[in-house]
C-alpha cells in the first residue's frame, strides 16, 4: 500500500496532493523515483493475527498491529460500574471464551457433516435398509475425532497451544494439528 | 420521506433505463392478476421479463406466468424436498404434467436481474420450435418437450391469469414469487424473439433494449410505474392487471439497468430473509445468525443505509454494521471479530473485536439506524432517528464511531437470532431521513467507473475442436483483431495430455507444461502463431489439434508482443506487462543468491506469482499466494500441501519487485527462469481465500465481478482446480479441469456456481470445500458488477 502525507493512496484512483495538484488514476505506472517524488512511500501492512485467538486492531499509522489475546475460558460479562450483566433469569450473562467458542465450532462442523448421510439413517429407520458399513464407519469416526478435538481444545494451556492446534504443513508436507481435520467419508 | 436514488439513475451503460421493479414477497402472498374479457391467441404469444430472485431455498418458487385457473405455470421451482439443489427446474407444467422443462439450469444468482423470454408458438411443425426459452439472450436447451403441434394453452385465455403465483393444483394462487420483477411483457399473436427485448452492449453485456412491436388485443406491458397500480397496462391497451399482496412501498428503483444492493441469500449463515431480502429474521436460539449484503463497498466514496430492528435491549436483537470481506464467515460469531463493526441494538453500543462494545446512543424498537461509511478515511458513523450517536457528523468526517482500514473491502451485514426481526434498506426505497451531504446509496449507478469495463479484453477464454491438419486458425469469439495473447495457456478436453504454457516473452516455440517439471520443449518450427484475433495451429500434434478432440484455451493480453528490460531489482528482467489489467510475463536468469529482486513491471503488487525454471527438468512451478505470505511454498505442477520454505519467496512483493531466495526453483545460478505475476484490479481480478465448511450450501466468495476464470487449490494436499465460464455457461459449473495432471476434462466435479459478483461453492468436495481448510483462488473477470458507464453484469 501506498502512503502519502499519512493517508493511503489507492491504486487506478486519482488523489490530490498537499499543493492542490490531482494525479491520473494510472499513478501506479510511475516508475519507483518518479513515485518517490511525488511523495508516495510504499509501506507493507503487518498481517493480522488469527482473529479467533486475538483481539487486535491497526494502529493510527494503518500498518503496525497491537493485539492482546482473546480469554481462554468464558467470562462474566459486567456494566461500566463493574456489576454483573444477568440475564432474564437472574444469571450473569457469560462471554464464551475461545475454548467455548472453537468448541461450538466442532459441533456446529460434526453437525454438518453428520447431516450428509442422515438419508441412510432416515432410510433405515423408514425402510430397515441397513446403513452401508462405509457410512456407520465415517459416521463413528466423526463423532470420535469430535470428541478428540473437543479434549484437546480443553487441553491447551495457553493461546500458542491452542494455536498449534489449527492445522499445518511443514516444509516436507507433514501435517500437524487436529482442527479441523476431520475424517473423509470412504468408499 | 425523503426520496432518494432516482437522482443516480443515469448512465448504467445503456441509453434505454428502466425506472423500476415490482417487489414480490411471498409472505405477502403477493401477485397480479387479469382474467381476459376474450381469449387471445393460444397458440402463439410471448412473455419478457426481467426477475431478480431474493430468498432462495427449499420451497421457494420463481412462479413467472400461470393461467388456467393457476395450474399452468411457468415457473423455476425447487421441490421442498430437494435440499441439495440437484433438481431445480425450468419448467411449463399444467400442473399434473410438465409439457416443457429444463434441468441444467441452475438459476440461483441474487445479486443481478436476469432476462427471461418465453416465446410459443405451437404452429411450427418442428417441435423444437413450439417453445424458445431465453436467458440473458441465450436460447435455452430443453430436456424435455412435449408441446403438441397447432393446440391451444391456456396463456392469454380467458380464465385466471396471475403474474407471481403458481398453484399446481389449481384454484387460488399459490407458491409466490420471492423476489422482483421488472419491464414485463406480455405479447399475444407473436413469438418474438430475445433480440426483441434486449441487446448486447459494446462490453459483451446483456442489456434491455426498447420493445417497438406490437402487444396483440389480449397482450400488456407492466413496469410498475404508478405505485398505486402496479398493474397498471401501459402497451396502450388498457389490460390492467390487478394486484394482491401488492403495496405502494413495493416499487422499488432497482432495476436491470441500475441494481441496487440487497442483502445475499448465498451469504447468509441462518437468517431467513424476506421482502426482497430487505428484511430478516432467525429462529436460533442462541447463536447468532448472520447475513452479508450483494455489494462491497466501494474503495472510494460516501455511503449510506439505515436499518431498522423491531424490538431492543433483548438476547437476538440485531447488530447493523459492515465486515471486511476477508473475514471467515463460515465460523461462529465472527461478528466478535476485529474487522467486524457494527450497532448493537440489543445493548446500545458500538461493538467491534468483541461483542459487548462501548455504550453510545439509545435505540428503541423502530427507530431507524443510520449507517454512513467514508470509504477513502474509513470513518463509520451510527445515527438514530437523524442524530449522531458520537456527536459527530459524517460530512465534516467529526468524530465517528469507528475508523477502520482503508485497504480492506467491507460488506453492509446483520446478525441476529432469537426470532427477532429486522430490516434494511439501501435506498431502493424511500429513506426515512436525507443523508448527509456527499453520501451515496448502493446501486451501480453510483459506483466508479470500472478500470476495466470489458474482461474479455485482457482475459479471454477460447473453446476450439481440432481437426488434425496442420494450419488451423482459430478466431477468439471477443476482440478479435485486437487481442494477441501473451501468456496462453492450452488444457486439451475430450482427451488426457499436457497442459501447455506458451508466452510471448520466451517466443512460440517455447513450450513449458503446468502438469510436469520437465524443462521447456522448443519447437522448429514454432506449432503455433500468435495473432491480433486468436492463434493459428500449425501442427497435428495431438496435444493442440487432434481431428474430433475437445480444447480450451486460456489467453491473457500483456501488450501483444512486445517486451522490454527491467533493472529495477538484483536481477535483470525481460518484462511484457499490462499495468492496467495487473498482470505481466517476464524472463530472468538465476545469480544463486538468496534475497534476490526481480522488477515485475505491473506497478502494484502482485498477489500471486507462479514461475518455472526452463532449463533444467525436475523442477517445480514454484508458487507464491498473498494469503499464503512468503517463505512458504506449493507447486502449480503438484497437489502438495503448502509447505514452510525459506528457499523461495523472501519478502512481501512490492509494487515493483518480488524477491526470491536461493531454490533451484527460483534462482539457481545459471538457471533461466518465466515468471507469471497477478496482481489485483479493482472490477477485474480477485486474488484471495476462503475458508470451506464442508457443506454442498458452501460459501460465497465476493469478487466484485462476473468471474469468467477461476482458479483454486487447497492449501492442503489437494489438486488444482480450473473452471471457466465458457466450458460451463451456466451454473452449477461442474466441469473442472486440473492443472496438476493430464487427465482430461471432469464432466461432474467440484461444482462451483459463477455468479454477478462471485462465486459460491456447492459441494463437499475437498478440492474446493473441506471443512475448516484454508483454499487459494484467482479469478478473472467476464463483466464487473457494474458501474458508472458500465451495464450491471448480468445474473447468472
Amino acid at each position: 500500500m501506498w502512503k502519502y502525507s499519512g493517508r493511503t493512496i489507492k491504486e487506478h484512483k486519482a488523489w490530490t496532493d498537499d499543493n492542490g495538484i490531482t494525479h491520473p488514476r494510472n499513478w501506479h505506472i510511475w516508475s519507483p523515483s518518479e513515485k518517490a517524488a511525488a511523495g508516495l512511500t510504499e509501506v507493507t501492512q503487518e498481517t493480522p493475527p488469527d482473529s479467533r485467538l486475538y483481539h487486535w486492531g491497526y494502529e493510527a499509522d494503518g500498518v503496525t498491529i497491537s493485539k492482546t489475546a482473546k480469554s481462554l475460558t468464558d467470562v462474566g460479562v459486567v456494566d461500566d460500574d463493574g456489576n454483573p450483566v444477568n440475564d432474564d433469569d437472574g444469571n450473569q450473562i457469560m462471554e464464551p471464551g475461545v475454548r467455548s467458542q472453537l468448541k461450538a465450532e466442532v459441533k456446529k462442523q460434526q453437525g454438518s457433516l453428520l447431516a450428509q448421510t442422515d438419508w441412510a439413517v432416515t432410510r433405515k429407520s423408514e425402510k430397515t435398509t441397513a446403513i452401508p458399513s462405509n457410512i456407520q464407519t465415517w459416521r463413528d469416526a466423526i463423532r470420535t475425532k469430535a470428541t478428540a478435538m473437543e479434549s484437546a481444545i480443553d487441553g491447551a494451556a495457553n493461546t500458542a497451544a491452542v494455536a498449534a492446534l489449527f492445522l499445518a504443513w511443514d516444509a516436507d508436507g507433514n501435517k500437524s494439528g487436529i482442527l479441523y481435520d476431520w475424517p473423509i467419508l470412504g468408499s | 420521506m425523503t426520496m432518494f436514488g432516482s437522482q443516480w439513475l443515469a448512465n448504467a451503460g445503456s441509453t434505454y433505463e428502466i425506472e423500476q421493479s415490482i417487489r414480490f414477497n411471498d409472505n405477502d402472498s403477493a401477485y397480479l392478476t387479469r382474467t381476459p374479457s376474450s381469449a387471445g391467441n393460444q397458440k402463439t404469444n410471448t412473455i419478457s421479463c426481467w426477475v431478480k430472485r431474493a430468498n432462495l431455498g427449499t420451497g421457494e418458487s420463481l412462479a413467472m406466468f400461470s393461467a388456467a385457473g393457476g395450474s399452468y405455470g411457468l415457473t423455476w421451482y425447487i421441490d421442498s424436498s430437494e435440499t441439495d439443489f440437484s433438481r431445480e427446474r425450468l419448467s411449463l407444467s399444467d400442473g399434473s404434467s410438465t409439457l416443457w422443462q429444463a434441468n441444467d439450469y441452475r438459476l440461483r444468482d441474487p445479486a443481478s436481474w436476469y432476462h427471461f423470454v418465453f416465446a410459443m408458438d405451437t404452429t411450427q411443425a418442428t417441435q423444437s420450435n413450439r417453445m424458445k426459452v431465453y436467458i440473458n439472450g441465450a436460447l435455452v436447451t430443453a430436456d424435455s418437450n412435449a408441446l403438441v403441434e397447432n393446440t391451444d394453452y391456456p396463456f392469454f385465455d380467458d380464465v385466471v391469469n396471475r403474474i407471481g403465483s403458481w398453484s399446481p393444483s389449481g384454484g387460488a394462487a399459490g407458491r409466490y414469487m420471492e423476489g422482483y420483477m421488472a419491464e414485463i411483457h406480455l405479447i399475444d399473436g407473436a413469438q418474438k424473439a430475445a433480440s426483441d427485448f434486449g441487446e448486447y452492449n459494446d462490453d459483451g453485456v446483456w442489456i434491455p433494449k426498447a420493445y417497438s412491436g406490437a402487444y396483440g388485443d389480449q397482450g400488456a406491458y407492466l413496469k410498475g410505474q404508478d405505485s398505486s397500480a402496479l398493474g397498471d397496462d401501459t402497451s396502450g391497451n388498457g389490460n390492467d392487471f390487478s394486484s394482491s399482496g401488492l403495496a405502494a412501498n413495493d416499487q422499488m428503483s432497482d432495476s436491470p439497468t441500475n441494481n441496487w444492493c440487497i442483502m445475499n441469500s448465498l451469504d447468509a449463515v441462518g437468517p431467513t430473509l424476506s421482502d426482497g431480502n430487505l428484511a430478516f429474521t432467525d429462529s436460533n436460539g442462541s447463536a447468532w445468525r448472520t447475513a452479508r449484503a450483494t455489494m462491497a463497498i466501494p474503495s472510494t466514496g460516501k455511503w449510506y443505509w439505515e436499518c431498522i430492528a423491531a424490538s431492543s435491549g433483548g438476547a437476538g436483537d440485531p447488530n447493523f454494521g459492515i465486515v471486511a470481506d476477508t473475514v471467515n464467515t463460515q465460523v461462529s460469531d465472527w461478528y466478535q471479530d476485529a474487522l467486524a463493526y457494527a450497532y448493537s441494538t440489543r445493548q446500545d453500543s458500538v461493538v467491534n473485536n468483541d461483542w459487548t462494545g462501548t455504550s453510545r446512543g439509545t435505540y428503541a424498537g423502530g427507530n431507524v439506524l443510520q449507517i454512513a461509511y467514508d470509504s477513502g478515511t474509513g470513518k463509520l458513523h451510527f445515527g438514530i432517528q437523524n442524530s449522531w450517536i458520537n456527536g459527530g457528523d459524517p460530512a465534516d468526517g467529526s468524530s465517528p464511531d469507528f475508523t477502520t482500514s482503508t485497504t480492506l473491502t467491507f460488506l453492509p451485514y446483520v446478525a441476529i437470532y432469537n426470532s427477532k426481526t429486522g430490516s434494511i434498506n439501501f435506498g431502493q426505497s424511500a429513506f426515512a431521513y436525507t443523508p448527509p451531504t456527499g453520501f451515496k446509496a448502493l446501486n451501480t449507478s453510483n459506483l466508479d467507473t470500472p478500470t476495466i469495463t470489458d474482461g474479455s479484453a485482457y482475459f479471454h477464454t477460447q473453446l476450439y475442436t481440432g481437426n488434425g491438419s496442420s494450419g488451423l486458425a482459430i478466431t477468439n469469439d471477443a476482440n478479435a483483431g485486437d487481442f494477441k495473447p501473451d501468456l496462453w495457456y492450452l488444457a486439451p478436453r475430450s482427451n488426457g495430455d499436457n497442459h501447455v504454457v506458451i508466452d510471448s516473452v520466451r517466443g512460440v516455440t517455447s513450450r513449458i507444461y503446468t502438469n510436469k517439471g520437465d524443462a521447456e520443449d522448443i519447437d522448429s518450427p514454432a506449432q503455433i502463431t500468435f495473432e491480433t484475433d486468436g492463434f493459428d495451429l500449425d501442427t497435428t500434434d495431438v496435444n493442440f489439434n487432434g481431428s474430433g478432440r475437445t480444447y480450451v484455451a486460456w489467453q491473457w493480453k500483456t501488450t501483444g508482443g512486445s517486451s522490454s528490460t527491467n533493472e529495477t531489482g538484483d536481477i535483470t528482467s525481460t518484462v511484457s506487462a499490462n499495468t492496467t489489467a495487473g498482470f505481466s510475463v517476464l524472463t530472468y536468469s538465476g545469480n544463486g543468491s538468496d534475497n534476490q529482486e526481480i522488477g515485475h513491471g505491473i506497478g502494484i503488487a502482485p498477489k500471486m506469482i507462479i514461475t518455472k525454471r526452463r532449463n533444467a527438468s525436475g523442477s517445480n512451478w514454484s508458487s507464491y499466494h498473498d494469503a499464503v505470505g512468503i517463505n512458504k511454498v506449493f507447486y502449480l505442477n503438484l497437489r502438495n500441501a503448502v509447505a514452510s520454505n525459506t528457499e523461495q519467496y523472501r519478502a512481501v512483493p512490492t509494487s515493483s519487485v518480488y524477491t526470491v531466495g536461493v531454490g533451484g526453483d527460483v534462482n539457481a545460478s545459471g538457471g533461466t527462469y518465466v515468471s507469471y505475476c497477478f496482481a489485483e484490479v479493482e472490477g477485474f481480478s480477485s486474488i484471495g481465500s476462503y475458508t470451506g465448511n464442508g457443506n454442498a450450501d458452501g460459501p460465497f466468495v465476493y469478487c466484485g465481478f462476473e468471474p469468467a476464470f477461476l482458479l483454486i487449490k487447497s492449501t492442503g494436499d489437494n489438486k488444482w482446480v480450473i473452471k471457466d465460464t465458457k466450458r460451463s455457461p451456466f451454473n452449477a459449473a461442474s466441469l473442472t479441469l486440473v492443472a496438476n495432471n493430464n487427465d482430461a476434462e471432469l464432466t461432474s466435479d467440484q461444482p462451483v456456481d459463477i455468479n454477478s459478483s462471485g462465486f459460491k461453492l456447492r459441494t463437499t468436495g475437498s478440492g474446493v470445500n473441506a471443512s475448516g481448510v484454508t483454499y487459494i483462488y484467482m479469478a478473472f473477470a467476464e463483466h464487473p458488477f457494474g458501474g458508472d458507464g458500465a451495464a450491471p453484469a448480468t445474473a447468472r
